[in-house]
């Protein structure tokens, strides 16, 4: 009786454990996912200064990506920044530059400051 | 008269060349190449902090999927 309470604990944990991870793991993917239906919806746009905007018009649905993105991405940048002594506004355009090509068609996008769709 | 030339050939080529060599200085001017190396320096220089920048832009994108 004792030793079948004991595993049940523990299988208890395992399980705990992993609903934990899983949860984890859906969690950063559901963001990714937002990243990228947000601009496939034309909810968000790509600035040439390497961070995301709302096109005008649009909802203010993805406000809040909008803010933790650029964020996350001017910390990136002022890592690179900094690793090469060049300012940050280079990195990020730098950054837009080299992304652009990737870019699906029909992206919006805001290039010194008209938005257009690619 | 033949010993006087012998003696002659030789002194009117030293004096000749001579004159080649000293007609040629001035004309040998050396131009300060201050500013085209440098210019050529900063291009290196720029280039090289280019492919270090954008590799590491690359190292980004492929790390952070979840915000590019």
């Amino acid at each position: 009786m004792h030793m079948f309470k004991t595993y049940r604990l523990v299988t208890l944990a395992k399980t705990f454990v992993l609903f934990l991870t899983l949860f984890a793991a859906s969690a950063a993917s559901a963001f990714a996912l937002d990243l990228e239906t947000a601009r496939a919806k034309g909810l968000i746009g790509e600035v040439d200064d390497g961070y995301i905007a709302i096109p005008p018009g649009k909802g203010a649905e993805a406000q809040h990506l909008v803010e933790t993105v650029n964020q996350e991405r001017r910390a990136v940048y002022i890592d690179i920044a900094k690793k090469n002594g060049i300012s940050v506004e280079v990195t990020g355009q730098r950054t837009f530059e080299k992304r652009y090509p990737a870019f699906p068609a029909g992206t919006w996008v805001k290039i010194k400051g008209a938005w257009s769709q690619k | 008269m033949k010993r006087l030339s012998a003696h002659a050939l030789p002194a009117i080529m030293l004096a000749l060349a001579g004159l080649v060599i000293g007609g040629c200085s001035p004309t040998v001017k050396v131009e300060a190449p201050d500013k085209p190396i440098t210019i050529n320096m900063n291009i290196k220089i720029d280039h090289e902090i280019r492919v270090r920048v954008d590799r590491d832009i690359d190292n980004a994108l492929n790390k952070r999927t979840d915000i590019f």
